[in-house]
């Protein structure tokens, strides 16, 4: 669940990422809003600028004060809706469109109040001028007025608490993302449970609810045809199996009366000496015959993977020895050596397998040479053990394996290819060897043609 | 008991390799052959005349050479051999787990078959004395060995032989002619694998030469086979 895990890791460290992008976006949209408001302090009536230049407009007469043309035409132009100065009693000396609902004169009290929040809802600003006090009145509803007082202290502090409450956000986000991540993770990990038990050829049930349900539904719903799928082609595989070995099962009984029969012939006094030869060569063929039957018969078996392998602890070198003294002491001709190579470092390998099986490889790698070399050849047989591969190699200096055949068996079917008779051993010794995890590899002469190197699988113990 | 006086019961439902087997049996000299092409017939000739060796198939018309040879089995103690068509492990090991004394898979070489025959019947029905599997003194040029002894006599002057010279010349002497494998002296001698013992077997095998080769150093009995092992040459 390797890639569940990164995949969830990946999606926590994108999610963090974005929320920190938006979280610095908006701190930079706010910078540049801000910035910009106070480029446009002239439009806005609540800005102290915006008063200054009205009152710089003004004059006090003998009358009270008064506002130059100029002055008007500022205020016309701001967005105050209406203006006036109070005196010292708190009576209006001078006014600018006031409206009638207000009153002619304010006592400390209402200044106190009005100076700070609204006059009859109107949002006021005020501002001293001379012995006047200025107040200049906006469109009820246009502004809101909140009344702010912080400590010195804590506004001292407010860098730090800012940064401490940014960091604190940050965390907050971070383990909101993470539990997401993890809860998210937890209702995936079923699936990707059960993706991994598809690929292992494992049926599947998991439980159809939550965010997964749809998802559960689709994997339970494959897994159901995957397992249909498999028992039809077991079925398959297993008639074909049977069917090969009922066949070599029947073939099996006249083949022992054709080999009986034309050995007893091949010697009989009775017959003449070219009589004796065509029943020797009915004998012969008949070897070949029993040979194939039974290849045929293994080759089936671990194709369908129902040949069980007897597996044990072995040596290769003694197996390569004992495969060569076989051949010399079953009545290898003079025209053959066979030289067994095996240097002493890999006297003290073991392997596990099916010692059975993996004799046959040999007999059929050794086999091949001498079937192929009528002349006679000398043959090589080594054991190299190279890191934890181990491999024997059979090299001839007859004719080596032709780049047709070599092309056969490279081909990735699992069944026996076209031409099969011919390569049957070869095709066997390849399947022996991918069954214990090693295979059959060729290595390429001077002259175009192949030896073979028969690829054991990795080494278990080294040791007596 | 001569084992060409046996009786041998040969069950196979198939008439034809029943008819073979009888006509190249008696060739060999055997000549007390019956047969049985069912189990019902197989019965009834065992029980009118018990066998000395039965050859029982497996899959027989009427039933399966397994119940008949428990059912032989429980008249009778004689050697019995399965010889079937059926090749699987499975088979094999049920048959010999059953108590045969071999089981041997269709089709075979007659003169395996009949050599099984043959060391089935001389285990059974050959008295030891008589029948010394291995000789016990063998010639070998000017030299005798002999093994009960485990000494070698070469004209007036005597050798004796250590307890591992004289199990590996017993091993070389029982497979006579052919190649036994390092391996196979070191699992006869020390019943452990080649592995470290490599040097051991050669000075073994240099002592032995020096007691039984009038030139140590060019042998001409015991032979080194390259790679593989030692082979103690035929007799010339």
């Amino acid at each position: 669940m390797k890639s569940l895990a990164k995949i969830i890791r990946r999606y926590t460290l994108t999610a963090g990422l974005i929320l920190v992008i938006i979280l610095m976006v908006n701190l930079g949209v706010l910078t540049v809003l801000g910035y910009a408001g106070l480029k446009k302090t002239d439009q806005n009536p609540f800005f102290v600028s915006s008063m200054r230049k009205i009152t710089h407009e003004m004059t006090v007469t003998d009358q009270g004060p008064a506002l130059s043309q100029a002055g008007y035409q500022t205020l016309k132009q701001s967005a105050f809706l209406w203006a006036m100065a109070l005196d010292e009693k708190g009576k209006i000396a001078w006014e600018w469109q006031l409206p009638h609902t207000l009153l002619r004169s304010y006592s400390l009290q209402d200044v106190a109040v009005f100076s700070r929040w609204y006059l009859q809802d109107y949002p006021v600003k005020v501002q001293k001028y001379d012995r006047y006090l200025l107040v200049f009145g906006s469109a009820k509803d246009s502004w809101a007025k909140y009344n702010m007082e912080f400590s010195i202290s804590k506004l001292r502090s407010l860098p730090r608490l800012a940064l401490l409450f940014l960091l604190i956000n940050l965390l907050l986000i971070l383990l909101f993302v993470l539990g997401f991540g993890y809860r998210f993770y937890h209702s995936l990990l079923p699936i990707g449970n059960g993706i991994e038990k598809l690929s292992n050829q494992q049926p599947v049930t998991l439980k159809e609810k939550g965010l997964i349900a749809g998802l559960a539904q689709e994997i339970n719903r494959t897994s159901a045809i995957l397992e249909k799928q498999n028992r039809r082609l077991q079925q398959r595989d297993q008639a074909r199996t049977e069917w090969i070995s009922g066949v070599s099962h029947d073939i099996r009984t006249p083949l022992t009366l054709i080999m009986g029969y034309a050995d007893a012939l091949s010697a009989s006094p009775n017959l003449s000496p070219a009589q004796q030869q065509k029943a020797s060569a009915v004998f012969r063929q008949s070897l070949i015959i029993r040979r194939l039957v039974e290849d045929l018969n293994l080759t089936s078996k671990l194709t369908y993977q129902a040949q069980p392998l007897h597996r044990e602890d072995f040596s290769p070198a003694l197996l390569l020895r004992e495969c060569a003294a076989e051949f010399y002491n079953n009545g290898l001709k003079e025209i053959y050596d066979i030289q067994v190579i095996i240097p002493k470092e890999a006297e003290q390998i073991r392997l596990n397998g099916d010692t059975g099986l993996w004799l046959r490889a040999l007999r059929n790698l050794l086999g091949n040479s001498i079937r192929h070399n009528p002349a006679g050849c000398r043959i090589q047989a080594i054991l190299t053990q190279k890191k934890k591969r181990i491999w024997y190699e059979i090299r001839d200096s007859g004719t080596g394996i032709p780049e047709e055949i070599v092309q056969l068996l490279n081909q990735n079917s699992a069944a026996l290819p076209p031409g099969a008779p011919h390569i049957m051993g070869l095709h066997l010794t390849k399947q022996i060897a991918k069954a214990h995890g090693g295979g059959l590899w060729f290595q390429k002469r001077e002259s175009g043609t192949y030896d073979a190197v028969l690829v054991l699988s990795s080494m278990v113990s080294v040791g007596r | 008991m001569n084992i060409y006086d046996c009786r041998i019961l040969l069950v196979d439902d198939n008439r034809d390799l029943i008819d073979m087997i009888t006509e190249l049996l008696q060739q060999s000299g055997y000549r007390q052959i019956t047969s049985a092409c069912s189990a019902a017939e197989a019965t009834e000739k065992f029980r009118a005349q018990p066998p000395n060796l039965a050859v029982l198939d497996i899959m027989l018309p009427d039933g399966d050479g397994f119940s008949l040879f428990s059912q032989f089995r429980r008249a009778s103690q004689i050697p019995i051999l399965f010889l079937s068509a059926r090749d699987q492990d499975r088979d094999r090991l049920y048959g010999l787990g059953l108590g045969a004394d071999d089981y041997m898979v269709k089709p075979f070489l007659p003169q395996e078959l009949f050599l099984r025959i043959r060391a089935i019947l001389k285990r059974v029905y050959r008295s030891p004395e008589k029948s010394p599997e291995v000789s016990s003194v063998l010639l070998l040029g000017n030299r005798t060995i002999f093994f009960e002894q485990a000494c070698v006599r070469s004209g007036d002057s005597v050798l004796p032989l250590t307890a591992k010279e004289l199990l590996l010349l017993r091993t070389l002497y029982e497979n006579r002619g052919k190649i036994v494998t390092f391996d196979a002296l070191c699992q006869a001698v020390w019943n452990d694998n080649y592995y470290g013992y490599e040097n051991t077997l050669m000075v073994h095998i240099r002592h032995l030469r020096e007691k039984i080769e009038e030139n140590p150093s060019h042998p001409r009995h015991l032979l080194t086979v390259r790679g593989l092992g030692y082979r103690l040459a035929q007799e010339m």
